[in-house]
């Protein structure tokens, strides 16, 4: 397993907050949009993404369902506040029997190791 | 005659010996079914005293995890006896949940613990 992790979100702080809490231990790889996203995922192969929900153009539920189409093994994490309005969406994906987990924005340094580390 | 019966206090007794997991998931798919399945026949092999496991669905109830301070799926929580602790990740690694069986509730600091 590589030591690779793509962060796909349009937010840049959001970006440096993984970058700072995972730069020493592993290879961080950003994407500012879910287009570059699902590129960084096929060509990267990261061993963990964590992808944001709301995002213009390309929206969380379409870059998970673009990755899933040719990645299934790949934990991926949706990165969103953990209310029904938010989460509303991604019934349907779960019902269509595509994998995913989630993680409860906005995610302190110690939660995005610990997150990191249960999965690498 | 009496008209209110007391609860035996054996039944009582039985109440406290049970350890009370939840485990919070993000749908329930075929993969987290499995994960409960697992869970199951590992504390049934492996724990003495009784052991209930409830599953809640973050997506159609996020409400209870941020009440919990769950911040990611999948998470499994000892909520009872106390302390309670919080195990993140997938549960292939059967040493972790065996730990968490193994910490001494009388230890009212180790409450919350994350492994």
């Amino acid at each position: 397993m590589s030591n690779k992790i793509l962060i796909i979100d349009d937010d840049e702080a959001v970006r440096d907050a993984f970058i700072i809490a995972l730069r020493k231990d592993y290879e961080v790889l950003v994407a500012e949009d879910g287009y570059k996203g699902v590129d960084t995922a096929r060509t990267e192969k990261p061993s963990l993404i964590f992808l944001d929900l709301k995002m213009p153009g390309m929206n969380g539920v379409e870059v998970l369902a673009t990755i899933r189409e040719f990645n299934t093994e790949t934990p991926i994490f949706i990165v969103t506040a953990f209310y029904k309005e938010f989460l509303h969406p991604l019934e349907k994906v779960a019902n269509d029997g595509i994998s995913f987990q989630l993680a409860q924005k906005p995610l302190s340094g110690d939660q995005i190791r610990a997150i990191v580390g249960s999965v690498i | 005659m009496p008209t209110n019966i007391e609860p035996a206090p054996v039944e009582a007794e039985e109440t406290k010996d049970i350890f009370v997991f939840i485990l919070y998931v993000a749908g329930i798919t075929d993969q987290v079914k499995k994960m409960v399945t697992d869970l199951e026949t590992l504390l049934e092999n492996e724990c003495s005293t009784a052991c209930k496991v409830e599953v809640i669905d973050v997506i159609t109830m996020p409400e209870q995890a941020a009440q919990n301070n769950v911040f990611v799926t999948p998470t499994l929580v000892k909520s009872f006896p106390e302390p309670i602790v919080k195990l993140i990740g997938d549960m292939k690694d059967t040493g972790r949940i065996m730990l968490a069986l193994s910490i001494n509730g009388e230890d009212e600091d180790e409450k919350n613990l994350l492994i």
